[in-house]
């Protein structure tokens, strides 16, 4: 079941041409972020890992307001399974995503854009931290969805918030500690990407897989608070 | 009487605005119920909750056997960028059929519907009841427990509303619960075994809840007379030759008969909705 409903989220969206603007924003990264070599490895990935956070939220953004409500309402009541249903949005979003991780990974491993060769460590440090940060991304878009803010502005007004200040947290943490513990309850995005960017050799996995560990628990938190708002709150 | 959902004074209200309240009902396995009221009484909402979909702000609905099927035909059906047979093969495969049952399936309703010119335009190019047809067809394709129709016939064709109501009648054969919501008059006195009345943000029971009208005109002094105490007649209007009698719907076709009988000009025959207690 969960192929079919993947493949129903395919066809909705690739129908709906919505995702024209966030492809359009991916291949514009792309361009500026590999417009100049030779390029730091693991520095690139942790800017890729970022970009492709906030490419996730684009997408998700849009794509949940695709299958028109009444639409939802039919496909639910035929499936009799409001998790799988559910589960699935996300999961063909970060299908998505990962795609998009995968070539933003390759793309400079194979044409050279690097200063120095890479490893197979740095192939998963890189290829790992995207697809997590992906799908933290598309788990706190999620949220915003417009049966759970009637208000689309406010909606997007606190989207950007909570994405700008997941993005610039540790900036933030180290001109102002005092205020870290607050800001701890955003998505760990900056300590990821830091975590990321400081990575070197296997040495150091321990702390990158701690990192990724973190987003990954973040992102089932807001996932299974996602399904159960969206099943409290109907229609 | 088996119920299968059981609305103990369920209300539902949006951002404080009362759309139903302390409503009341059960669906019997079996049984058709037909939903009246005028525009904007809640028929839609009180569907939806009936569904499942809708959260009751107060009250309870109470699900009274497992795994229950339900099928929607809901009023408003969404301009989709699907065909007719990609999207009933959507909706098929999710109600866990097999790709050759939908595809018999929807052979045998696209013929039933005089759908099978349009089967591969775009949903969102077809008129309004061409798309009402699809959400039929969808609702139909596998036989639920609780089949729930919300306008149903809106902007469709007389063939294909006759063909609907013998479909549904089929159904009702097979044990299939229904609710029906509707304008239609003639949907409900053909398929409802019970009716409630939404007047007033709540649900009525059935009591003369359609009044027939019957607006005639005659100069006939003796039928003017006796108007009053024929059977069934609950008041008359008269202004000049126009006439407007109230009629009981059981008496209605004895006295069209009689008017008939003395040449009266008949102008309309209507339904009301005229809850009384």
């Amino acid at each position: 079941m969960i192929k079919r409903l993947l493949f129903y989220n395919f066809r909705f969206y690739s129908r709906s041409h919505k995702f024209i603007v966030p492809l359009m924003i991916y291949l514009a990264m792309f361009a500026i972020l590999y417009s100049t070599k030779p390029l730091e490895v693991m520095n690139t990935y942790g800017t890729t890992a970022m970009f492709i956070f906030i490419i996730a939220v684009v997408i998700t953004y849009s794509f949940m307001e695709i299958e028109d409500p009444v639409q939802q309402q039919l496909s639910i009541l035929s499936l009799r399974n409001d998790n799988k249903y559910y589960f699935c949005k996300v999961l063909f979003i970060w299908i998505i995503i990962s795609l998009m991780s995968v070539i933003i990974v390759l793309y400079p491993m194979i044409f050279g854009f690097f200063n120095r060769s890479v490893t197979l460590s740095d192939f998963f440090a890189a290829l790992l931290g995207n697809i997590v940060l992906g799908l933290l991304g598309v788990c706190v878009s999620v949220l915003f969805n417009s049966r759970l803010f009637q208000s689309r502005r406010f909606a997007t007004i606190a989207l950007i918030t909570v994405i700008l200040f997941s993005v610039i947290q540790k900036a933030i943490i180290i001109k102002y500690p005092s205020v870290r513990w607050g800001l701890y309850i955003l998505p760990p995005v900056s300590f990821v990407v830091d975590k990321m960017s400081n990575f070197e050799d296997v040495a150091g996995i321990s702390v990158l897989f701690l990192a990724f560990a973190s987003s990954l628990v973040y992102s089932s938190i807001l996932l299974a608070l996602y399904i159960k708002l969206m099943k409290v709150k109907m229609f | 009487m088996e119920e299968l959902i059981v609305l103990e004074n369920v209300s539902k209200d949006y951002d404080g605005n009362i759309v139903i309240k302390e409503v009341n009902l059960n669906i019997i396995k079996g049984q058709t119920l037909g939903i009246v009221g005028a525009n904007g009484t809640g028929k839609s909402t009180l569907m939806r909750i009936i569904a499942g979909l809708s959260k009751v702000s107060d009250g309870k609905r109470l699900l009274k056997s497992e795994n229950i099927r339900i099928s929607y035909v809901p009023e408003h059906f969404p301009k989709l960028n699907f065909t007719p047979v990609e999207y009933l093969h959507h909706m098929g495969l999710f109600k866990g059929l097999s790709i050759s049952d939908i595809d018999e399936q929807i052979q045998t309703l696209f013929d039933i519907f005089d759908m099978q010119l349009m089967k591969n335009t775009m949903i969102k190019y077809l008129s309004k009841g061409s798309m009402q047809k699809v959400a039929v067809i969808q609702s139909l394709l596998s036989q639920p427990d609780i089949l729930l129709l919300d306008e149903p016939l809106s902007g469709q064709d007389i063939n294909s509303q006759e063909r609907f109501v013998e479909m549904i009648q089929k159904y009702k054969t097979n044990g299939v619960s229904i609710v029906l919501a509707c304008h239609e008059n003639y949907l409900i006195e053909k398929l409802a075994d019970r009716v409630i009345v939404l007047h007033d943000k709540t649900a009525h029971p059935n009591k003369d809840y359609l009044t027939k009208v019957i607006h005639f005109k005659s100069d006939d002094l003796i039928i003017r007379n006796i108007l009053d105490r024929l059977e069934g007649v609950i008041r008359s209007d008269v202004k000049d030759d126009h006439i407007c009698v109230y009629v009981k719907p059981q008496n209605s076709n004895e006295l069209l008969k009689k008017l008939l009988e003395r040449d009266c000009y008949i102008i309309s025959v209507n339904s009301v909705v005229k809850y009384s207690d």
